[in-house]
């Protein structure tokens, strides 16, 4: 783990081409222990001037690509001044995800820069740029839909009324169970017949052994 | 703090319940047709299964025999030649050279599962990649010949000037020892340590070279070349197969030979197209593919079946992989298939990488079905026809179909009108028809038609569809594709004007303008407004019958200033308004301002980076209102200008840098006046448009959006009672859905409270200028659309077509992928749920009426006894 948080980066200040701007995200785990590479492919880096674009410059806002070990860079800083570097993925929030980089004669600073807020943002980061794993929040796109009275209520009782069988069993034997209350409330001569069929049936002498 | 926390969870109890995509209707409702573009680097088979591939999309593709593995967009960094070389580096990278925009070349190297693993910036331009077979890799730029090794690091370096850099660069590796680079007439010898040994003059030029393999070299002439040699040593040479064997043909053979003698002959009287690979030689016949070794001539496989349509095919490209034989085959048309032993495994019309136009058509019910069960039920005798409906009742309730898929009941997105058909237009004249509704097989295309003529513009009216070249209408027929009616006119086709479903056409130096169906007339004159000269000059007209008169004109400086949108009102004549005011907390009404006959025009200049927004009477070319954005540097080259106007309201887009570098979204509520209860307008009393205008108070609010949008559009509902989305095309390849009460220009101060009168009122919410992106309101979900920029197009992206169903409206983008989805902005509030189960609900039902039959007579039973005891 340390290893992965440990990063060292390059810091081209005098490359042929301009500068270079660099940061690395760190890649989250997925539940089989894996990198999650998706985030390296599905996220979008911008640098954009904070000031009036130099009209030298022919593309004037640059972008970067994540490598597969979550680094990036953005070469073709011409400039010097400051900037705006935007992270934006399509499977994570990042907690932070839009800074101010100062690039001055020798060195490069870094300031937390939350959109809608001004950009003499005096909250310094760490330069290279590195996004942690823990401020990353997976993107939830999907609704769960509220489960229905009979879904959300206890786990044997939801298994006997969401199976047919289960059901006309548990209806049954409820029925049966109910039978001689029912008969008592609908038919109460019908029960007293019973109760007298039965009584006579004890009061009869027990069969004869021999027979 | 406090206050940024409410505010969000405000946002967040609103936009819940809204257009979220449930987890059981997860890419069930939605459907998307993705694009590649046509092979122009490639395609390069990886381990004998993944085909990779630059196209003319500035893509960086790799497909298998499941679809798309993988798109990668090079259009921000390709330069404008688009050329990029990509090669094989022993099947564990792809490498990438690309000429930069920014100037210098770029090696972008992937590993085979598409990630990008490095990417090396060096100035100079790039000429050729080669992969030596020993590990390292060559990199041929215009004044360097850099060598990588296995571990993707520079070991070695050498200046070398080529001075024609459009010549093609050809390179072999001789004895593992010796490079040999052909570059135009001269043939330069290198050693590994790229140490020069010697220059050559080369008897013919490198762009005349069609293959190498070791010492040999075949060109575009059939003669073959020995290193060295100053004449051809074998003539009429089709392939080479490696070092020592080629491939020459004579009439219906394929003569396989070394230089010395003929290995093998065969009969290819019946074979349309051969291959090489790896030391096999692959016939394609009219029914068989047989598979021969190269040097025995054994035949090692053989496959019935045949690749269809040869006469259209462009390249053929085989993979043997075990005893499968795999081939992509290209085709002129832009179709791009994949068989697998001659069998189909997937087929890609990539005629959809280059869309001209795009239209959506309704597609009615079909009845026929009903009328015959209603007949057959008429004349049968009646308990036959009672037993008739029963069955067929029973037949619906219990069918498979109700079973397996509530999502794909066909009668029942019929008769919501969900199905609608998305015709498209491509730039190769082919005509395509797609359900919008996600079908369960994922088989969106209804038929595809290759026109004769050359389109630029398709549109639907009253069930048809029209096709407009320069100079000819063509009717199709939207159930098939087929043309019933071309009209063709003496003078070319300048303009065409759809006014409530007429098409008038203005033909070049014609007084008059031209209605396509002479029945068809409107009797009331009609005011529009049109763009001329370029975009420069709009212009007011007034059509009566068959003349145009124009009444007036506005000219911009065409210097510096561009109309970036001109944009009617939707629903000009206030057919779908549900409500003609606002209702406030306390009971009183704000009147919307619901003025017909208006249009916005944005006016963007390119020396200021400025942008205004008027408000223009059509009929008089008044304008009503103006809101400029000056000192705010806006660059519409890079990120779109959007506007949309609908009822009450206009919202644009643009991004600027100042005063931070953002999305803006301006809100522009109009009302009749902004105290409430305050109306201008008589209901029931005509206004006079030219003397009686009545100016709208305005109120304005302007936001900041996380994303960059590229297209804008208002969702369209069928009454227009459901609550409006605004929906918005990202550059991040996402759909997502701003309900317009958050885009809410009274949204009240962010620094106080809202009162208990505010309170009351529908959504209103304190003013905060960032609108948050909740990731439930994206209408795509878990997809991603491709969006290439700086394409220019002629249409809109977005649409939103209502359906019958008055919470739902589908929405489609056409941009370089497809996708057709639909949306509720209100929730579902007038079709049951999927998860609506109606057995329980009869079940619930037969309980109850069962609880009824016993207690009733135990009820009576009751009573009886009471009265007893009396």
């Amino acid at each position: 783990m340390l290893r992965v948080l440990i990063v060292i980066f390059v810091f081209l200040v005098s490359s042929s081409l301009g500068f270079e701007i660099n940061g690395r995200i760190e890649l989250p785990l997925l539940a089989t222990g894996e990198p999650d590479y998706t985030i390296t492919s599905r996220t979008r880096i911008e640098l954009l001037p904070l000031s009036k674009y130099n009209d030298n410059n022919n593309k004037k806002i640059l972008h970067g690509s994540v490598l597969k070990d979550g680094s990036f860079h953005i070469p073709d800083v011409n400039d010097l001044g400051s900037y705006q570097l935007v992270i934006s993925s399509l499977d994570y929030h990042f907690l932070k995800n839009r800074f101010k980089i100062d690039i001055g004669d020798k060195t490069i600073s870094a300031y937390e820069f939350p959109i809608g807020s001004e950009y003499t943002t005096t909250i310094k980061t760490s330069y290279p740029i590195l996004i942690t794993k823990d401020s990353l929040i997976r993107r939830n796109y999907i609704e769960q839909r509220s489960k229905s009275i009979i879904e959300s209520i206890s786990r044997p009782i939801s298994i006997i009324l969401n199976n047919r069988i289960y059901l006309a069993c548990a209806v049954l034997i409820l029925l049966t169970a109910l039978l001689p209350t029912l008969i008592n409330y609908l038919d109460p001569e019908f029960n007293e017949k019973v109760k007298d069929l039965n009584t006579q049936q004890q009061s009869l002498p027990p069969p004869n052994k021999s027979d | 703090m406090k206050c940024w926390l409410s505010i969000l969870l405000l946002v967040a109890l609103v936009i819940i319940p809204i257009n979220a995509i449930y987890d059981d209707e997860l890419f069930r409702i939605d459907w998307q047709q993705s694009q590649v573009g046509n092979f122009i680097n490639g395609p390069i088979v990886v381990n004998n299964e993944i085909i990779t591939a630059v196209t003319d999309s500035k893509l960086f593709v790799g497909l298998d025999k499941r679809g798309i593995l993988w798109r990668y967009d090079l259009s921000g960094e390709i330069n404008n030649s688009g050329a990029a070389n990509l090669v094989n580096f022993n099947d564990n990278y792809l490498v990438l050279g690309l000429n930069r925009v920014q100037g210098g070349f770029k090696l972008k190297i992937f590993g085979i599962d598409g990630l990008l693993v490095k990417e090396i910036v060096q100035p100079g331009i790039i000429l050729n990649l080669f992969n030596l077979g020993n590990g390292n890799l060559l990199v041929i730029s215009d004044d360097r010949v850099i060598m990588l090794d296995k571990n993707l690091k520079i070991f070695k370096e050498k200046e070398l000037k080529f001075e024609d850099n459009n010549n093609d660069i050809k390179i072999s590796i001789l004895n593992n020892e010796e490079l040999h680079l052909f570059c135009g007439n001269e043939e330069i010898i290198l050693s590994q340590e790229l140490e020069l040994i010697s220059i050559k003059k080369s008897v013919f030029e490198s762009t005349a070279i069609k293959q190498i393999i070791g010492n040999k070299i075949l060109l575009n002439n059939r003669n073959l070349y020995q290193f060295g040699s100053k004449s051809p040593i074998h003539a009429k040479v089709e392939a080479l197969i490696d070092e020592s064997n080629f491939v020459t043909s004579a009439v219906g053979t394929l003569i396989c030979k070394s230089l010395s003698a003929i290995n093998f002959e065969l009969d290819i009287s019946n074979n349309l197209k051969y291959d090489i690979v790896d030391s096999n030689i692959i016939l394609y016949n009219w029914n068989t593919i047989n598979v021969y070794d190269a040097e025995t001539g054994v035949e090692l496989n053989t496959i019935n079946g045949s690749i269809p349509d040869f006469k259209n095919l462009k390249k053929l490209t085989t993979i043997l992989k075990n005893d499968l034989i795999l081939t992509v085959a290209e085709y002129f048309d832009k179709e791009i298939k994949l068989f697998e032993n001659n069998k189909l495994v997937w087929s890609r019309d990539e005629s959809l990488s280059n869309i001209t136009d795009y239209t959506i058509i309704s597609e009615h019910e079909d009845l026929s079905v009903a009328t015959k069960e209603l007949e057959h039920e008429e004349n049968s005798f009646f308990i036959n026809a009672y037993f008739y409906r029963l069955k067929s009742d029973l037949l619906k309730l219990f069918s498979k179909q109700n079973k397996v898929d509530k999502f794909d009941d066909n009668s029942k997105l019929n008769y919501f009108g969900f199905n609608k058909k998305l015709i498209i237009l491509t730039s190769n004249n082919k005509l395509f028809a797609f359900r919008t509704e996600r079908n369960a097989n994922n088989d969106q295309l209804l038929w595809k038609v290759q026109l004769d003529d050359v389109y630029s513009k398709v549109e639907s009216s009253n069930d048809l569809i029209y096709l407009f070249s320069s100079s000819t209408v063509t009717t199709v027929d939207p159930l098939n594709g087929k043309v019933t009616e071309i009209k063709r006119f003496d003078k070319k086709i300048e303009k065409i004007m759809k006014i409530d479903d007429i098409f008038y056409l203005r033909l070049k130096d014609e007084q008059n303008l031209t209605i396509i169906d002479q029945t068809q007339q409107i009797l009331e004159p009609e005011y529009i407004i049109e763009l001329k000269n370029n975009n420069t000059l709009v212009e007011g007209s007034i059509i009566k019958g068959t003349e145009q008169v124009k009444t007036w004109s506005y000219e911009i400086d065409s210097t510096f200033e561009e109309i970036v949108s001109l944009t009617a009102r939707q629903d000009n004549k206030n057919e779908n308004i549900a409500s003609v005011g606002i209702v406030l907390g306390d009971g009183k009404v704000l009147y919307k301002y619901l003025y017909p006959n208006l249009a916005t025009l944005a006016i963007y200049n390119h020396k200021e980076k400025s942008l205004s927004i008027n408000l223009i009477n059509i009929l008089t070319g008044e304008f009503l209102f103006t809101n400029n954005h000056e000192n705010e540097e806006i660059h519409k080259e890079e990120f779109n200008i959007n506007v949309i106007y609908d009822e009450n309201f206009i919202i644009y887009s643009y991004f600027s840098l100042l005063p931070t570098p953002d999305q803006k979204i301006v809100v522009i509520d109009m009302f009749e006046s902004l105290t409430p209860n305050v109306r201008y307008s008589e209901e029931g009393r005509l206004l006079s448009s030219f003397n009686e205008t009545i100016l709208p108070e305005i109120s304005t609010k302007s936001f900041i959006f996380p994303e960059k949008i590229k297209s804008l559009i208002v969702s369209r509902t069928r009454f227009g009672v459901t609550t409006k989305a605004i929906l918005a095309l990202l550059y991040n390849g996402q759909i997502v859905s701003i309900p317009k009460f958050l885009l809410n220009s009274r949204r009240v101060d962010m620094n106080r409270d809202l009162t208990a009168t505010e309170k009351q009122e529908f959504m209103m919410m304190s003013y905060n200028p960032v609108i948050p992106f909740y990731d439930q309101a994206a209408v795509t979900n878990l997809r991603n659309l491709m969006i290439i920029e700086n394409i220019d197009k002629s249409f809109e992206e977005l649409v939103s077509t209502p359906t019958n169903l008055e919470s739902t409206s589908i929405v489609c983008s056409v941009d370089y992928d497809i996708y057709c989805t639909r949306i509720q902005p209100s929730l579902q509030f007038d079709l049951l749920g999927n998860g609506f189960d109606k057995l329980k609900l009869i079940g619930t039902i037969l309980v109850l009426c069962v609880g009824v039959f016993i207690s009733q007579p135990m009820m009576k039973n009751k009573r009886l006894r009471a009265l007893w005891e009396i």
